[in-house]
């Protein structure tokens, strides 16, 4: 009867998808340094670049405060324009 | 004299490999290195620095300048480049960057670019100096890229570039070069109409 709820257990919390519009990023070379700021936190499972459409997605395996994702941003040289957690 | 040349591309190999310089990227994002080395028959630029925040970096700088007599200089510095501005827009971004170096000379400058993702502008002004010697050099740049890349994607431009050494030469030596990006890695190949070759190679680490 307890494997059930190992099993819940063991899958992370607050594991979600969050969508940060960005504004400047227009040079592939220069915004690896969003993938390399994000890809430092360990709550970041993976980093999505479009910059077609001008956002980063992170899949995350817990929580990352709003605050957190703006101070990366800008840390790597842009700006935030929205984020959404779909 | 046969081997000058082989030593030349010696020291720009090994210049190559542990540093770097282009237009553009002296700031990148914080706790990032960059190195970079452009290297011309009559000039080298090698760099190497260190983001320690979003607006500014430290690291040394090498100058290579040769005149039309074969006479050449050499310029060791450490050197401070500052992100005086930036515009982030949708579809665009220009930057403004203030540099000051110093050590067996020293050098002060301002350089400027806007670009999309198909297009660029820039342009460099420096002035370098050391006992009994001293010059400004000035490069420009428009570039084009005939395809939008993907992030993942080999990025590709052609570019024209305009170089004022009053050291090394009276003209101005203009000439195309492609430059290409993939990840962290930049390099470009080109030539100037007057025939001196350009080789640039930028990393980020």
């Amino acid at each position: 009867m307890k494997w059930p709820l190992l099993l819940l257990l063991s899958f992370p919390v607050f594991a979600e998808t969050v969508v940060v519009g960005v504004k400047g990023m227009v040079c592939s070379m220069c915004a690896q340094g969003i993938k390399k700021k994000f890809g430092a936190l360990s709550a970041v499972t993976k980093v999505d670049v479009d910059l077609d459409r001008k956002f980063v997605t992170l899949q995350t395996a817990g929580q990352v405060e709003d605050a957190t994702i703006r101070a990366r941003i800008e840390e790597a040289g842009y700006a935030v324009t929205r984020i959404e957690r779909p | 004299m046969a081997m000058a040349p082989r030593i030349w591309v010696m020291k720009a190999l090994f210049l190559l490999l542990i540093t770097c310089s282009a237009l553009a990227h002296p700031v990148i994002y914080q706790d990032g290195w960059v190195a970079s080395t452009m290297v011309m028959e009559d000039m080298t630029d090698a760099q190497a620095g260190f983001s320690f925040t979003p607006r500014w970096s430290a690291g040394g700088n090498y100058w290579r300048l040769r005149n039309a007599q074969g006479e050449e200089r050499e310029l060791w510095l450490g050197k401070l480049n500052h992100l005086a501005y930036r515009y982030n827009g949708e579809d665009s971004q220009a930057n403004l960057y203030l540099h000051a170096g110093y050590g067996d000379g020293w050098m002060a400058g301002l350089e400027a670019d806007w670009e999309t993702r198909q297009y660029f502008i820039g342009a460099k002004q420096l002035h370098l100096g050391q006992r009994e010697f001293d010059t400004d050099v000035w490069v420009g740049r428009v570039g084009y890229s005939p395809y939008v890349a993907p992030f993942e994607g080999l990025q590709s431009w052609v570019m024209l570039q305009a170089w004022h050494d009053r050291y090394s030469a009276a003209e101005t030596k203009v000439g195309p070069l492609v430059r290409f990006f993939y990840h962290n890695v930049l390099w470009e190949m080109g030539a100037t109409f007057q025939g001196d070759l350009l080789l640039t190679l930028m990393v980020h680490l």
